[in-house]
């Protein structure tokens, strides 16, 4: 983030709704420094592009505030304001056949007074523009004669030539192959960083997004739902909550900066709000991968016991932005790990414990399930019934397990089952032993094949 | 190997272009102006020495030139007979003057409503000022109000004030309380509101006689008969200021080719833009029309065909289209009073008939070119 703390945009309490019922824009506040490149994120619908609108003075109409350079937006006029702001729109298409260079020009016609035309100047202005975005071999060709992704660089070569100190782009590479992408998203970071232009994007692409951004703002149901550094914003979590996508977030060894892979299982709506569960889950070997994705998947939060920095389960669990204790010694060892890991789990609502192999290495995760039940919380075993085949300690793990079953633990077949379970749990009677899974239940039956699948 | 075959595509694409390869706009607009008032001034003097009457070229000539302040006093025409004079100097210039007039009121408004409703098929009477024209005009001559204005015909007087009543009526259906101007809502409040005028029209036209009938036919049609001096210097001004004041808009109009939204990032003020095109163009075509009747065609297929010589830039587009629909319709008027001898034909009847196959033929033509 630039250390420059001018705001070039400031917008405060914004509202701002199409038919007076529903509010697209339903209050945002939010500032943007000098310099600063803030990538705006969000779902179709979330109030991107209106907020944009509003922005550049598209949609006068709004209630709240919004300053450019400390000066009321409402209180400019059209050309005042595009001269502070210029826009690169979505797509434009034009229904006559004008030059590209004649299109680049059309920005010149807020720098000059009412009867004047372009000059010498202007052109100039306009071709060097042309150049950045590699269009000018087509300065003479027709607007209507060039492709999707020319158009798109004639637009932005049209926004440049505008010559403002804010400019929005709005999906500006959505047209473009991959070398443009590229080549067009440095080309615009870098006047930016020479002309200290504050931008903001709205970006459909998180890499792109997470790559040039300084800052980012995820927008979901009109409001703010997250903001700042990429890395913070751009979680597993966030990502299902706002987008309902799967998602693993890993570093680019080469940039340095965090990279987002959707993965495509079976597709399916997080729980509603209130289903949705803080789950600790004990893992260890690769017993927890699975568990992870298909309860991240359902929209809880998780987090996880203290795993050694080589397991698979760390990986995953990095991948899916869960929240977990990681060590690089003996497990066993640490009190500060153990003192963490029963953090954890008294923020959690649930512990459930997967089919992990127990020995002396990671006794002291299966000896936290004990502080669990002491919390009140509740537990569940995944394949409870098959957990002396997994004893690796000589039977002091499963005393344990007895003594917690004792204590409230409760056994769950499968993974899967786990799932359905947290689906289909009434909240309003939670705390008692009564509950069963109806295993002879044909709908679940079929939902449990439908997540295997 | 790979690489010189990069560098030679890469010198291949990269044309360097040169700014001194663009004509710079001004010259562009008064060399292709010129261009087009010399052919007219030209056609001018040629229509008017065509006629029934025949009248020796030189004379037509002279007399022609004489109605040109500066020039006046070089030109003697003290030897030619009465008759000529009055032929060419009382008949035929104010019908060669009005007929140029209303071309270019009609496609300088066509230039304007194309680039505004970003439609190549917008038409100067899109937004039912000649349905309202028309009613008035037929209401006019079914009351018989044979006293006109001052000098100016009920018929005459009637048709401007419907025209102008329409075009007001349509554009305040189609504007929102917040004063903006929905472009599809203003053709949707104009296909209504003509469809109603119309129905008035025809209903009028029920309860006339057959004399009536036939005059509200003919006037219909379009025609430059009885064309006087001081239809000339009425609606002369208006339609030279109109398009005067439409010019001003022109650069500001050649930005809402990429969409209203795109133009008011441009720092464009829309909304005042297009309140101001559809008051001049209305009161432009509305003086037109209601000396003529209705005239088709001209505003639709002049634009069009001048946008493939000049380019699609509207401050190179409506002078030149201005004078070009003076052009074509000089021309159709000449035809339509010569052709059929010593009938007469009504003026829109030809502009169609030329008009249409050839619009047709450059839509076939030049399929990507608008």
């Amino acid at each position: 983030m630039t250390i420059n703390t001018n705001p070039v945009i400031e917008v405060k309490n914004l509202y701002y709704s199409y038919n007076n019922q529903t509010n697209i824009i339903n209050g945002i506040n939010f500032k943007v420094n000098e310099g600063e490149f803030v990538g705006l994120l969000g779902p179709n619908g979330a109030g991107k592009t209106t907020l944009f609108n509003i922005i550049s003075g598209i949609l006068p109409f709004y209630k709240g505030s919004v300053s450019i350079f400390n000066k009321n937006l409402k209180k400019m006029n059209y050309k005042e304001r595009a001269n502070i702001i210029g826009v690169v729109p979505q797509e434009s298409t034009s229904n006559f056949n004008f030059k590209n260079i004649d299109i680049v020009l059309m920005s010149r016609i807020c720098k000059k007074p009412q009867f004047a035309n372009e000059d010498q100047n202007d052109y100039k202005i306009a071709l060097n523009a042309m150049k950045l975005t590699k269009t000018d071999h087509l300065a003479k060709k027709g607007y209507m004669e060039i492709s999707g992704g020319e158009k798109q660089r004639v637009i932005i070569a049209q926004a440049i030539a505008q010559e403002t100190k804010i400019l929005l782009l709005d999906e500006p590479t959505s047209n473009l192959d991959i070398n443009f992408q590229i080549e067009i998203m440095q080309m615009i970071s870098k006047i930016s960083k020479n002309s200290n232009i504050t931008i903001v994007g709205i970006f459909h692409d998180m890499n792109i997004a997470a790559q040039y951004s300084d800052r980012i703002i995820l927008i979901s149901d009109g409001k703010i739902f997250a903001e700042g550094l990429p890395s913070e914003v751009l979680t597993p979590y966030n990502i299902k909550s706002v987008y309902n996508a799967n998602v693993i977030v890993e570093k680019n060894p080469f940039t340095n900066k965090i990279f987002i892979i959707p993965y495509y299982n079976d597709h399916c709506l997080p729980l509603s709000p209130e289903k949705r569960k803080k789950i600790h889950v004990i893992a260890g070997g690769g017993s927890g991968s699975y568990l992870f994705n298909i309860l991240v998947r359902d929209g809880h939060k998780l987090s996880t016991c203290i795993l050694s920095s080589i397991d698979t389960d760390t990986r995953t669990a990095l991948r899916l932005g869960i929240e977990m204790v990681k060590s690089d010694h003996h497990i066993a060892l640490e009190e500060e790990s153990i003192r963490k890991n029963e953090d954890l789990i008294c923020k959690s609502d649930i512990v459930v414990v997967g089919r992990v192999l127990f020995g002396e290495i990671n006794y002291s995760n299966l000896e936290s399930v004990k502080k669990a039940l002491k919390l009140k919380k509740e537990v569940y075993f995944i394949d409870g019934k098959n957990f002396k085949k997994r004893d690796f300690t000589g039977g002091k793990a499963s005393q344990l397990y007895t003594e917690l079953l004792k204590m409230g633990a409760k056994e769950i077949e499968t993974e899967e089952e786990f799932v359905l379970f947290l689906r289909n749990k009434d909240i309003s009677v939670t705390n008692n032993n009564k509950e069963t899974i109806n295993l002879n239940n044909n709908k679940i039956f079929l939902d449990a094949q439908a997540i295997i699948n | 190997m790979t690489n010189s075959v990069i560098d030679f595509s890469s010198k291949k694409l990269k044309k360097v272009t040169k700014i001194k390869e663009f004509k710079n706009i001004n010259s562009k607009i008064i060399y292709y102006t010129i261009i087009a008032f010399v052919i007219l001034f030209l056609l001018i003097l040629v229509a008017s020495s065509i006629g029934a009457a025949k009248v020796p070229l030189n004379e037509t000539f002279k007399l022609t030139l004489n109605g040109i302040p500066l020039i006046k006093n070089f030109i003697d025409i003290s030897n030619i007979s009465s008759t000529n004079k009055t032929i060419i100097q009382n008949i035929r210039l104010p019908r060669v003057f009005l007929s140029v007039l209303v071309g270019m009121a009609l496609s300088g408004v066509g230039v304007m409503y194309q680039g505004l409703f970003r439609n190549p098929m917008a038409d100067p009477y899109i937004i039912g000022v000649s349905s309202g024209a028309s009613l008035a005009a037929s209401l006019a001559i079914l009351m018989g109000f044979s006293k006109g204005i001052g000098s100016i015909s009920s018929i005459v007087a009637a048709a401007f004030a419907g025209a102008l009543l329409s075009s007001f009526l349509v554009f305040n259906l189609a504007r929102n309380r917040k004063g903006y101007i929905n472009i599809l809502q203003l053709i949707l409040s104009g296909i209504a509101v003509g469809a109603l005028l119309n129905a008035g029209t025809s209903f009028i036209m029920i309860l006339s006689n057959k004399e009536q009938l036939q005059a509200v036919v003919f006037w219909m049609m379009g025609s430059f008969t009885s064309s006087l001096w001081i239809k000339v210097k009425v609606i002369g001004p208006i339609i030279i200021l109109g398009l005067s004041g439409l010019f001003f808009y022109t650069k500001d109009l050649n930005a809402i080719t990429l969409g209203e939204v795109r133009a008011k990032q441009l720092g464009i003020n829309v909304e005042y833009m297009k309140n101001m095109i559809i008051i001049l163009c209305s009161l432009v075509v509305a003086a037109a029309v209601s000396v003529t009747g209705i005239i088709g065609f001209v505003g639709l297929v002049v634009p069009h065909m001048l946008r493939i010589i000049v380019g699609p830039d509207n401050r190179v587009l409506l002078p030149v289209s201005a004078i070009g629909g003076g052009i074509v319709l000089l021309v159709a008027d000449t035809l339509a009073r010569n052709i059929a001898e010593p009938r007469e034909i009504p003026v829109g009847i030809i502009t169609a008939l030329i008009g249409a196959p050839f619009f047709i033929y450059l839509l076939k033509k030049a399929k990507n070119n608008y």
